[in-house]
């Protein structure tokens, strides 16, 4: 059906006037020649007013007129149009009218005029949602920086106390080595009685206390950290085992306890000794501590499928049910009886906890309630190796099993020559008369520089150097050395530092040292230590 | 950076006479696409955009050395020395009109002649002075700037298009247009719309024609014929061409002006030498 032009004129009038955008229509100097009723409205002004020689431009903000002639317009003129440019229209009253302005450049031809086609959307709404946009983005952005700023200040805290501690135990290490050192020499000497001996082994045992509770503080830091690591290999618990009850033993026969122990010697689980060790240490250690003279403590180890359980059973006066729940924690201790003195700082079962915990085990703690004893189990996962005998030995030792045959005391540094470098002279000493104690020809230096002559003029076997130094340390010196001549720069060296965390071994060897000795240093091991190096 | 390629200078022409092309705030060296080609014939043409602005190397920006309009004036001389440029006739459009007069003043060997497009030496009324705007208006654009970089970044896209209706706007036009970096161009509108180098008119020696657009926002009638008092040596031409961009919306009337003032400069060279 044709429809009537007429009426097709009048649908495209209608359509023009009542669109949801306003249309404009300018000449190159900016006049508006045409404008529908839409954009009247928006600006509140009569058409008749703005077909007057009214300016587009004239319509908006000052700011708006400045963005119009530096860039919309010059935009518009050499590319033919624009898309979506922000304005405010300054409405007949004053207001601003936030809108959203299209334009196509229609150039001369045929007789007409240049012509701008303008459209306006009223972006009241969406200005707003921007303007909401750009304040979450910003709020987003300064919570993020807030969270940095806090995260750097907590990671900068958690440093200074690491190093901290680092300090710490170092100031802590180092007298507990000239107080051991001298009660091994004293200890030798013939000329002392007795009562002068079981001063001394007072004083040794209460340094090697001290040396563990420092050596705890570390530990539970590096846990907290999440800086704790395992050296693991294959290991045989029964020896782990037997070895911490050796540790214990002294603290135990001190109180009349019996030591009894069932160890399977075919179980092996992946792990490190050092840490297992101190594990069994701990709750045999306990175990004796909490349990009154006459009692027992008992190591039980069993294999439960693809796991060993080793129960730590004592006859102490056990645990109530509220302690259970809470012996794994953090400075906790069952000492709230006044019959029973307790020590240390209740980090042991927590750090007990931990390293199992990193084993890949569990522990739980278990008493009938007070009187009736203790019962630790620790639950570790059996290493896959295949064990060629099926049955399953039990071995049941009797109380005096030595377990370390090594006779270490008969190792002689005879024809050794060791220079030991030490900024401390109570510790140099120390290591000067354990070593040449033990036959070998030391030198001594007090700092790097004086360690850097000797070496020229002594030939040394084996250094053994202290890492904290003033001037250059530890570390600047062994650098040095190796960087030296043919033979000085091969020469074995042992680092002998109070720096105990895993971190100061890893550098001291990455720096050029073979060994890594932890201060206090026990005299054997130094001196089995110097001795092997010498070997090779 | 090689300061040509820093500046992504462009050289045309067929003259000796250099004539060098400076854009102002809000766009590059396609400003003078209209133009340059009247002028190619006698002389050696050249245009460049400032760092931030156009194909220019934006690596180089260096927010406190344009922090100010000497930023902008060592520029054109370090061009102009690289280029070992001599009698230049200088033109410069809206804020480059008066970078071009600090140039001339600093090394005035070098200029022959300035045309200043649009110029003002300062945009906020003081005292007597009529700039065109009050400190609260500037201050409004420069807020308007800096909130509005949404509608901002949308018109400063660059748009890729064959224009079929101006087939002279080739395809790299209509890519770099106008395409300056938001930061960029909030603080060049700072340092331009802030600036004031009044006292600094009196003292051009160089002949200078001032080209002043009708209704002109940015730079009125009024803030034309201050320039004109105070610059020693300078005429003052009026064109029809309406808004700030008589290059752009009037480019043949532009072209006109300038070649009829460089004729009478030639003359006076002529008489002078």
């Amino acid at each position: 059906m044709a429809v009537d032009p007429e009426l097709l004129d009048l649908i495209r009038l209608e359509l023009f006037e009542n669109a949801p955008c306003g249309y404009l229509a300018t000449l190159a100097d900016g006049s508006i020649v045409q404008v529908n009723q839409t954009f009247a409205a928006m600006t509140g002004y009569e058409r008749q007013w703005l077909l007057a020689g009214v300016r587009f431009a004239e319509l908006l903000t000052i700011a708006g007129r400045i963005y119009h002639d530096t860039h919309f317009g010059p935009l518009l003129q050499m590319q033919g149009f624009i898309k979506e440019v922000a304005f405010d229209l300054l409405r007949s009253d004053q207001h601003r009218l936030p809108v959203l302005v299209n334009a196509i450049h229609k150039p001369a031809s045929e007789g007409r005029p240049a012509l701008t086609l303008i459209t306006v959307f009223d972006a009241t709404d969406r200005r707003q949602y921007e303007h909401e946009l750009l304040l979450a983005r910003r709020q987003a952005e300064q919570a993020a920086e807030a969270e940095r700023a806090a995260r750097e200040l907590a990671e900068s805290a958690a440093r200074s106390k690491d190093e901290f501690l680092a300090m710490v135990s170092h100031e802590l290490r180092t007298p507990l080595n000239a107080i051991l050192g001298w009660t091994q020499i004293l200890k030798e000497d013939r000329g002392i009685n007795d009562d002068q001996l079981e001063g001394l082994l007072v004083i040794e045992r209460n340094a090697q206390m001290q040396g563990n509770l420092i050596g705890d503080l570390l530990d539970m830091s590096r846990i907290i950290a999440g800086k704790m690591r395992l050296e693991v290999q294959e290991v045989v618990l029964g020896d782990v085992i037997d070895a911490a009850i050796d540790t214990a033993r002294p603290a135990a026969d001190a109180k009349g306890l019996r030591v009894q122990k069932v160890l399977d010697p075919t179980i092996i689980v992946a792990g490190d000794p050092g840490r297992l060790q101190q594990v069994f240490w701990n709750l045999l250690t306990n175990a004796v501590k909490f349990t009154p003279k006459g009692g027992f403590v008992r190591a039980v180890m069993q294999r439960v499928n693809s796991h060993v359980d080793v129960r730590v059973i004592d006859s102490g006066q056990g645990m109530t049910r509220d302690f259970i729940e809470h012996a794994f924690e953090r400075f906790r201790q069952s000492d709230s009886g006044e019959t029973r003195k307790t020590q240390g700082l209740g980090l042991g079962l927590s750090i007990a906890r931990s390293l199992v915990e990193m084993h890949g085990g569990t522990i739980h703690a278990m008493s009938q309630g007070p009187g009736t004893g203790s019962t630790f189990l620790v639950n570790l996962p059996v290493a896959v190796v295949h064990q060629p005998d099926a049955d399953v030995e039990r071995i049941h030792p009797r109380a005096a099993v030595t377990t370390n045959p090594a006779a270490v005391g008969g190792v002689s540094l005879q024809g050794i020559k060791v220079l030991v470098v030490e900024d401390e002279a109570d510790a140099r000493d120390i290591v000067r008369r354990v070593l040449t104690a033990a036959g070998a020809e030391v030198v001594t230096a007090a700092s790097s520089a004086e360690a850097l002559k000797l070496l020229d003029r002594d030939k040394p076997h084996v250094l053994v150097s202290d890492i904290g130094m003033p001037g250059e340390d530890g570390y600047e010196l062994i650098r040095k050395i190796r960087m030296m001549g043919e033979g000085t720069a091969s020469i074995r060296a042992v680092a002998l530092t109070a720096f105990a965390r895993l971190e100061d071994r890893t550098r001291a060897m990455l720096a050029g040292y073979q060994m890594h000795l932890t201060k206090p240093v026990d005299a054997r091991e130094l001196i089995v230590t110097v001795a092997t190096l010498a070997r090779k | 950076m090689d300061v040509l390629k820093r500046h992504n200078v462009k050289v045309s022409g067929r003259g000796s006479t250099p004539m060098l092309f400076a854009h102002g705030f809000g766009c590059d060296q396609n400003m003078w696409r209209l133009i340059v080609p009247a002028f190619e014939g006698e002389y050696r043409t050249i245009v460049f955009d400032y760092v931030g602005h156009g194909q220019s190397d934006l690596a180089a920006y260096d927010r406190q050395k344009y922090s100010t309009l000497d930023g902008f004036t060592d520029d054109v001389l370090e061009i102009c020395r690289k280029m070992e440029l001599r009698d230049v006739i200088f033109v410069g459009h809206s804020v480059s009109a008066v970078i071009g007069i600090m140039a001339a003043l600093r090394e005035p060997q070098r200029f022959k002649c300035l045309i200043l497009i649009g110029p003002s030496p300062c945009y906020i009324n003081e005292g007597d002075y009529v700039g065109g705007f009050t400190r609260q208006s500037i201050d409004e654009l420069l807020e308007f700037l800096d909130t509005n970089h949404l509608g901002w970044s949308s018109a400063m896209a660059p748009v890729i298009m064959a224009n079929a209706d101006r087939p002279e706007l080739g395809a790299e036009l209509t890519n770099s247009f106008c395409r300056t970096d938001p930061e960029v161009a909030k603080q060049f509108a700072r340092v331009t719309f802030l600036s004031d180098s009044r006292a600094d008119l009196p003292r051009l020696a160089t002949p200078s024609l001032i080209l002043q657009c009708s209704q002109d926002v940015i730079a009125p009638q009024c803030v034309g014929e201050y320039v004109h008092r105070q610059l020693p040596n300078s005429r003052l031409k009026h064109l029809h061409a309406t808004g700030h961009c008589p290059h752009l919306s009037e480019p043949a009337e532009t072209v006109a002006a300038i070649k009829e003032y460089l004729a009478t400069q030639q003359g006076e060279t002529a008489h002078g030498g």
